[in-house]
């Protein structure tokens, strides 16, 4: 019923603009959620927020004009249609005029990832009470285990479970739909001793499924399942580690061989220091690092031994991709485009940007499923999940310790709290760090930042351990638009040494 | 909208026998020119609203949010979030007192939204002086410029009357070569020339190179360094208002103590919501307690907590109007917990001009962000992240831009206002803060 309600307003609304425009499309979202939050001694439950919205864009004559509006009604989706005519006028024809490239697989309608356990049939009651009753067990526990240290833990709770709905159609008769469930979980973990020293972890758990993702089923109803337990209770005992945390002076980071980074460093690496200069959208306004605003790269943007890839993710052999997981993963864009695997670098040379429409039609490249708009924003470039995969067998090692062994003075790099990109530039905080002397590890290092020259940075990746990891997860902010990204790499990925990259260590001198 | 919606929710209240409900409800237009090298592209927005809302009954609290206001929408949230109340320390929502409306609208900023036009044709002069008179000074050119009206409504359900404000905001930023930005805002019109030469006061000082830390012997030592207010704000509102919030003052995390000197004497700040040219002052919190003027340090001294009605309850003291939806994130504003928020920061300023202070300096930098300053500790208020769009300043003189991605900067927010030794005459507008040039010592990484 809703629907023929909406495609009734969306037709009558092409059929005005066609009067005036050459082409018009409209994106209508919509989501649904449950949300639930700690923060220091408060609790803050919202059982159910609704939130729509609608994204309109008229070409004309090569000139382009963007409109958002807060519902898909009739009268309101006629409006935007008379206000858009004035803006027209307005608008000044762009030195290359804007086209939009085709929408590849025009006729397919519905796109859908089904959840296990779906939250509109769920008791939100039940199900924030089992993230904070199983977060807060799990603190109980700790602070048992070190209560001879005094140890007090406050995990601040932030969970979200939500349905999202979005329509795409456009006046030449494109109509494409997909519903997607996503879940998230992260426990900010703080940390105070009897000696009053405070340390903190953050852990983030989250997927495109349904409860399934954090929750199991019981007969009264939901509790943590097995792997959100293990991912919270590793990050808990992390902030406790810290508590013997060491500083590192820049003279002793300067006599490293090595930086040794889990997947969740590494991740945000990739995503700060490459993905984000590869979005098309930044390659055209001339602020990538990467390449220059015709596209023609400036160099070599990794090792030989590496690619770099962004959607969803891969068999690391097969390369075959799974459209069932990764937080950041759609199986359409905001445009309507089918998500495509993107090999934005093969053996450390550029090899294709983020599209959207736009600017796929600017570079006379097909779309590949790279755009994304928050809620009623203009779809611009972005990144879903983005990755670092082996391109050559010899720099993969059998495991961490065999990845290790032959490091003289290094130090591991574990855990991040986000981080931030400029147009060469990139820095990323890092929650916790090992020390590796000879070979082996010897002391928990304090937090600290890790940053680097975007072109060079990952140049000098010479050897990896274990499975590919795109689980660390975010809110990847752009343009003031957040959006659920993913990123990661191997396990275990390593970094000799060198002059573009420079780690801070956090304390000491 | 507010009246339509009001009585809905009275209908929706008396049917679910709620005993008070809070809304904090906004709508808004904008239009924005987006700017790529002489490219001027638009977009607008077009009655875009949102509604926060919170209910009580029998004495337990609950959570609702929407975009959507048919009936049955709010019915369908309302009675979601009515299945969930929450224990409380609040008795009830706060009695708005009469008379408190405030139209802060400008009416040269209302004819821009209506009129594009004109906003076309004066950032065009931006962009076309930025070329001219910026000539070989840079490549590229990106920038934005956008205009903004709309209303918000405060309102409690036992209220005879909503804090009302109408309010304009107008914003531009010109940025070249991804080295270096400035920006405009504020909630009147600038004068057209401030607008019209933005692009060339960043032409005019973009030095051509850049330097690293090593090229002038800063690695790994302590420096002088320059805090531009924009970085000021961020240091602030990341690190220094975690301790000032007496959320965390309960939970047993705030270093703070009231009557402790924990800034320089140098130091006076205040949270000060009704200022007169800040986008963020509002008759009320999101809570619809009067705005007032905190004091939070005078002369280095910790003055006050910043309390909303729940932290004050709980800590018997009184509000402070400092309630505000205050996102943990990424979620949008009206989705976020009413919790203690920091809203207009103001810094008393000193008396040296910033260009005496970069006189008084043989070596360091002026720091005008920090990449992932998000990403700090706000536990212990420890940073080091990497200098953006900073100068490096040598024997008195900004010689080049830092290098990307080479300047990590290692301080501790806490100790940093403990250690500023100079503060600028001029302050710097960001719509909500009116901050000055602090000066320092930092560690460089």
């Amino acid at each position: 019923m809703k629907n023929q309600r909406f495609n009734k307003a969306i037709k009558k609304a092409f059929g005005c603009a066609k009067k005036f425009f050459d082409y018009a499309d409209i994106l209508y979202e919509r989501v649904e959620k449950t949300e639930a939050k700690t923060i220091g001694s408060q609790t803050f439950i919202t059982p159910l927020s609704v939130k729509a919205r609608v994204q309109m864009r008229f070409l004309r004559d090569g000139k382009k004009v963007s409109l958002k509006i807060g519902d898909l009604d009739e009268k309101v989706l006629y409006q935007a249609v008379e206000r858009a005519k004035g803006l027209w006028r307005t608008a000044k024809k762009p030195k290359v005029g804007v086209k939009l490239a085709p929408i590849p697989n025009p006729k397919r309608k519905e796109y859908r990832i089904k959840p296990g356990y779906d939250l509109a049939k769920a008791d939100p009651k039940k199900v924030i009470n089992a993230v904070l009753k199983g977060v807060r067990q799990i603190a109980d526990a700790f602070e048992r285990k070190y209560a001879a240290r005094g140890v007090k833990i406050n995990p601040e709770v932030w969970f979200y479970a939500q349905n999202e709905e979005k329509i795409i159609a456009d006046s030449k008769g494109i109509y494409k739909r997909q519903t997607v469930p996503r879940s998230f979980l992260q426990v900010h973990t703080k940390i105070k001793d009897k000696k009053g020293k405070t340390t903190q972890t953050r852990v983030r758990i989250g997927d495109i499924k349904g409860l399934e993702a954090l929750l199991e089923p019981t007969k009264q109803g939901y509790r943590l399942n097995p792997y959100t337990k293990a991912q919270i209770k590793d990050w808990i005992e992390k902030a406790v580690d810290l508590l013997d945390g060491v500083s590192l002076s820049a003279e002793e980071i300067a006599r490293m061989d090595h930086f040794v980074l889990d997947f969740n460093t590494l991740g945000v690496f990739v995503h700060e220091a490459l993905g984000h200069n590869f979005e098309a959208d930044g390659v055209k306004s001339g602020s990538s690092g990467v390449a220059d605003a015709k596209g023609k790269p400036l160099g070599m943007v990794a090792a030989k031994a590496v690619d770099i890839l962004d959607g969803p993710p891969v068999d690391i052999k097969t390369r075959k991709p799974d459209y069932s997981t990764g937080f950041g993963t759609e199986l359409i864009d905001d445009e309507g485009v089918e998500v495509k695997v993107k090999v934005l670098a093969k053996n450390g040379k550029v090899k294709e940007f983020i599209y959207n429409r736009e600017t796929a039609a600017y570079f006379s490249k097909r779309p590949n499923g790279g755009a994304y708009s928050q809620l009623g924003d203009q779809q611009i470039c972005r990144m879903s999940n983005t990755y670092l995969v082996p391109a050559d067998p010899k720099i993969v090692r059998k495991d961490l310790k065999d990845l290790i062994r032959d490091i003289s003075y290094g130090v591991i790099l574990q855990g991040t709290l986000g981080g931030a990109v400029s147009k060469d530039g990139m820095s990323s905080s890092i929650q916790i760090g090992y020390l590796i002397q000879n070979g082996k590890v010897t002391k928990t290092v304090n937090p600290s930042n890790f940053s680097g020259k975007s072109m060079y940075a990952l140049r000098y990746v010479d050897g990896c351990a274990g499975e590919l990891r795109t689980d660390d997860i975010g809110f990847c902010g752009k343009d003031g638009q957040h959006r659920p990204v993913g990123d990661g790499g191997p396990r275990w990925t390593r970094i000799k040494t060198n002059p573009y990259v420079q780690l801070a260590v956090q304390g000491g001198s | 909208m507010f009246s339509e919606i009001r009585k809905t929710l009275e209908k929706l209240s008396a049917k679910h026998k709620i005993d008070d409900f809070e809304i904090v409800l906004s709508r808004g237009d904008n239009t924005s020119f987006n700017i790529e090298q002489r490219d001027l592209t638009i977009s607008s927005e077009v009655g875009i609203a949102t509604m926060g809302l919170r209910l009580m009954k029998q004495g337990k609290l609950t959570y609702a949010s929407t975009t959507v206001f048919d009936e049955s929408s709010l019915e369908h949230v309302i009675s979601a979030a009515l299945a969930n109340l929450e224990p409380t320390a609040l008795k009830g929502f706060a009695l708005i007192p009469e008379g408190l409306s405030s139209d802060r609208a400008d009416a040269e900023i209302v004819n821009l939204v209506a009129r594009p036009k004109v906003l076309r044709d004066l950032l065009s002069s931006t962009v076309r002086n930025t070329w001219e008179k910026g000539k070989g000074c840079f490549e590229r050119l990106n920038g934005n410029g956008s205009v903004f009206h709309g209303e918000s409504w405060v309102y409690t359900a036992h209220s005879s009357q909503p804090a009302y404000q109408r309010l304009t905001a107008f914003s531009a930023y010109i940025d070249l070569d991804s080295r270096d930005f400035e920006f405009l805002v504020g909630r009147k019109l600038p004068r057209i020339q401030k607008i019209e030469n933005l692009g060339v006061e960043v032409a005019k000082r973009l030095p051509k190179k850049s330097l690293k830390p090593a090229d002038v012997g800063a690695k790994g030592g302590l420096i002088d360094v320059i805090i531009h207010p924009m970085c000021l704000q961020g240091i602030f509102n990341t690190l220094v208002a975690e301790q000032i919030y007496a959320s965390n003052k309960l939970a047993g995390l705030s270093r703070y103590k009231v009557g402790e000197k924990l800034a320089s004497t140098k130091v006076t700040i205040y949270d000060d919501a009704t200022h007169p040219d800040l986008l963020s002052s509002a008759p009320t919190d999101n809570e619809g307690v009067p705005s007032r003027r905190n004091v939070l340090f005078d002369k280095g001294v910790f003055k006050t907590f910043l309390y909303d009605a729940e932290t004050a309850a709980l800590d018997k003291k009184k509000s402070t109007g400092s309630g505000m939806r205050r996102p943990v994130l990424a979620e949008d504003t009206h989705e976020a917990p009413v919790r203690p928020a920091l809203r207009s920061l103001v810094m008393e300023p000193g008396k040296v001009k910033v260009k005496d202070m970069v006189k008084g300096i043989k070596k360091g930098l002026l720091l005008k962000y920090l990449l992932g300053l998000h990403t700090a500790d706000r536990v212990t208020g420890a940073f080091s992240n990497t200098a953006y769009v900073s100068y490096v300043i040598s024997n008195g003189k900004m010689v080049a831009t830092a290098e990307p991605g080479t300047w990590a900067m290692r301080g501790n927010a806490l100790e940093l206002l403990k250690n500023i030794t100079a503060i600028s005459a001029e302050r710097f507008n960001m719509g909500t803060a009116l901050l000055p040039w602090v000066k320092t010592r930092l560690a460089v990484g």
